[in-house]
């Protein structure tokens, strides 16, 4: 454990950090190449099917009405721009009165940015940008804390439900008198570090996002008329912020049934818990797919590892207690937010490992040195 | 010491989970507000185009029909018909085909993204499908990414700040006597030095900004936007919001088309990243702000309460007490805050600073828990846990964005990265 400093990293030219952003990069270079290609066959055909149609169509109604080609296209040109202005052939709701302006709002502070409504004027795109640099951020903040409350909720009912097994577990054969404080404690200190692995957060969360899924499909389906498949497609766009807007909820004027503010309340609702679940999903996807990508890198690196062990490799993954050694602590200086404090850890680990004793002085020393 | 203590015993595990809670709700508070006001500018702003928008197409109509003796119905047919060649990427100026091997490559990235511009959406049932299960691994893996991106600049900032730093401490004179340690004296000083969060927000934004009157640039020459509409387009894609209306290289034809779509590509991939890592800066300081607002309310309150001010006195060490602290402490690592942090601190000064003459069995068990509560501290501070032993806290010291949020949460976050 001696060798801390930056010259002899271990690793090469490339430290673990940039090593596992680049691979990072290089994976997503190629899904991104491999995805183009699955699409462009799904999806080619199609399109050529309905560029014929269209110039059927257009030929068709020109002929029969004798209507030159330049003509037809300044209509429909006209058309275009007045799309862009949130016209429709049949009558959708108002863009810009107050509800329309703040469904606009909802989906550019959490990015979806459907883009059924627009800005038009300057004024509007010039506020466009500074609202939405502090609207997004603040979006942002609020899914990141989230995700903070969610896994908090998720760890405390997983370390209920671990702590009332061990407890049945370890209680009947406790038979000596212990006291109620080291019992406390002692129990207390084998749940202390236990925390919910990822891939049963990513479990949950996952039922979860379906579970919301299909509840909103379910309403969006019967509401807007669209097939449960495409109300599933336009949920999955909606919550994970992508937002094409080939189709948007809640544009008509009114729904059936006197139940046009019940639904619109219900897209608000759908559309935010649905967002709220698949960001965290989509984070704690991340985090598995971290784990690949360190778990890719070690492979890559077992020919060439040194004969100190790298760090993060250690063969024992749990720590064993024990105390604190003094004269490491500081070896490593490394200014970034993130590594130098992993540094430390790996070192304090392999303190915390070893089952040396130290000196009285030693470790009144140690604790002195770690108190500020 | 000891009410506060026993007032720590029994609310101290649900304080910091009804702070974060507080704060949660305060901010989604906010944001609803945010919303209410910013959709009250927009109508404003926006609303008198839009009545002149559908007064201008309803004439235009009328015009045509009237003028080339068109039958309405017919007409309208003609249009929806239209809208569905919209939808399939069909405009009145030829633009680029949608699905060739660039068109969908362009597609694949604004579904990665989540910028979604939409000028390009799978119509086939088998697309959407797809399009599900891709956008699944793909998203979390570009957030993933971001992420990443977001520490390494972070990283990269703060190595280049701290060597500014240090370099003004050396030109400054050896005369950095730390009162705390005499053997580390310099070292010290920067041990704990992270960067001022405002320091790394100005940084970030300045080179969104240069990005983003580039990119500008660039696409206002091959596009014919005007300058403020690229800056919009730039905006609106960087932030990942992609409405879709303004979308660049779509054209069949540009000058030095192979050039051009790679500097598209290369300005988008650069703009997200900048935008996305200023975004989550942002937000650092607006948790500080809510954290703020949150501390003035609950002072206020305790005021009124007449409760006993946070502060703790120094005073000597009570091995059972301390022993309960420990008993908290375990049940605390459960419910993380960053209040914690500062009293935890502020436990070990009291102990630390006070003179007072304890026996050295006292000593001998209060080492024993003060040395469980550093472990817990060091095995914390090291993972980035939420609370810091670092006297001074700047934004920080949580961990910036989800990695940040969600390291030391799970197993797989606490023992390896």
């Amino acid at each position: 454990m001696a060798c801390r400093s930056g010259c002899c990293c271990g690793s090469g030219p490339i430290n673990e950090d940039n090593a596992r952003f680049l691979l990072l990069a290089l994976f997503i270079v190629v899904y991104l190449l491999c995805g183009a290609a699955v699409f462009s066959a799904l999806e080619h055909p199609k399109e050529r099917e309905a560029k014929e149609r269209w110039t059927q169509r257009f030929e068709h109604f020109s002929q029969k009405y004798n209507l030159s080609k330049k003509e037809l296209n300044n209509f429909l040109r006209n058309y275009e721009e007045a799309n862009v202005a949130g016209i429709r052939v049949d009558a959708i709701r108002p863009r810009w009165d107050f509800t329309g302006a703040f469904y606009f709002v909802g989906t550019v502070v959490s990015t979806i940015g459907f883009g059924m409504t627009t800005p038009a004027t300057i004024g509007g795109k010039v506020f466009l940008m500074f609202y939405g640099l502090l609207g997004c951020a603040a979006t942002i903040l609020f899914f990141n804390l989230f995700l903070e409350r969610v896994i908090t909720v998720i760890a405390f009912v997983l370390k209920s439900c671990y702590e009332r097994r061990h407890n049945k577990a370890v209680l009947p054969q406790n038979g000596r008198q212990v006291s109620e404080g080291n019992r406390a404690s002692g129990a207390g200190e084998e749940l202390a570090g236990w925390k919910p692995s990822v891939y049963c957060v990513m479990l949950i969360l996952g039922a979860a996002a379906v579970l919301v899924s299909c509840c909103a499909s379910l309403m969006y389906s019967a509401a807007e008329g669209w097939g449960y498949l495409d109300s599933l497609y336009f949920c999955f766009v909606a919550f994970s912020t992508i937002g094409f807007g080939d189709m948007v909820s809640s544009q008509r004027v009114a729904y059936e049934g006197h139940a046009t503010v019940a639904y619109r309340l219900g897209n608000f609702f759908f559309i935010l818990t649905g967002v709220c679940c698949i960001y965290s999903l989509f984070n704690v996807i991340s985090i598995v797919i971290k784990q690949v990508l360190n778990w890719l890198l070690r492979r890559l690196e077992a020919p060439c590892r040194c004969c100190f062990p790298r760090r993060g490799h250690h063969p024992h993954r749990h720590p064993r207690r024990n105390v604190v050694a003094p004269g490491h602590l500081r070896a490593r200086r490394d200014p970034s937010i993130e590594t130098d404090a992993i540094n430390e850890s790996e070192t304090d680990t392999g303190r915390r490992l070893s089952g040396e004793m130290i000196s009285m002085r030693d470790f009144l020393a140690a604790n002195k040195v770690r108190v500020d | 010491m000891a009410k506060r203590r026993a007032a720590g015993s029994c609310c101290c595990p649900r304080a910091p989970m009804k702070e974060d809670n507080a704060r949660f709700c305060l901010l989604a508070g906010l944001i609803l507000l945010y919303l209410l006001c910013g959709a009250a500018i927009f109508s404003a702003l926006e609303h008198p185009f839009e009545l002149r928008a559908r007064l201008l197409w309803k004439q235009q109509l009328d015009n045509f029909t009237r003028r080339y003796r068109v039958n309405l119905g017919a007409l309208h047919t003609l249009l929806r018909q239209y809208e569905e060649a919209n939808g399939a990427g069909i405009r009145v100026d030829a633009l680029r085909p949608r699905w060739d091997f660039s068109g969908a490559f362009y597609f694949v990235g604004t579904v990665v993204s989540t910028i979604g511009f939409g000028m390009t959406t799978p119509a086939t049932i088998a697309g959407k499908i797809f399009l599900i299960f891709y956008g699944l691994i793909g998203c979390a893996a570009t957030i993933l990414f971001f992420n990443l991106f977001l520490e390494r600049i972070i990283t990269m900032l703060a190595y280049i700040m701290r060597w500014c730093h240090e370099r003004r401490l050396r030109c400054a004179g050896v005369g950095v006597v730390s009162s705390r340690e005499e053997s580390s004296g310099e070292e010290d000083s920067l041990e704990g030095w992270k960067p001022s969060v405002y320091y790394v927000m100005l940084i970030l934004g300045i080179a969104s900004v240069v990005i983003a009157c580039s990119a500008s640039t660039l696409y206002s020459s091959m596009e014919n936007w005007s300058y403020v509409d690229s800056l919009y387009f730039c905006f609106v894609a960087f932030s990942t919001i992609g409405f879709g209306d303004l979308v660049s290289s779509q054209r069949q034809q540009y000058e030095s088309q192979e050039a051009y779509r790679f500097g598209n590509c290369l300005f988008i991939l650069m703009g997200v990243c900048c935008i996305y890592s200023l975004f989550n800066v942002i937000s650092i300081v607006i948790k500080q702000t809510l954290n703020w607002i949150l501390g003035k309310l609950r002072r206020q309150l305790r005021q009124l309460a007449h409760f006993r001010p946070k502060r703790i006195k120094r005073n000597a060490v009570q091995p059972i007490s301390s022993h309960h602290r420990y008993t908290d402490g375990s049940v605390e690592t459960v419910c993380d805050s960053e209040t914690d942090a500062g009293a935890l601190a502020e436990v070990q000064v009291g102990r630390r600073l006070s003179g007072e003459m304890i026996s050295v069995n006292e000593f001998m068990v209060s080492n024993k828990v003060s040395l469980a509560l550093l472990q817990k501290q060091l095995s914390e501070t090291a993972h980035q846990g939420p609370r810091q032993s670092y006297s001074h806290q700047n934004g920080f010291s949580g961990g910036v964005g989800a990695l940040g949020i969600m390291n030391n949460r799970l197993q797989e976050t606490s023992v390896d990265r």
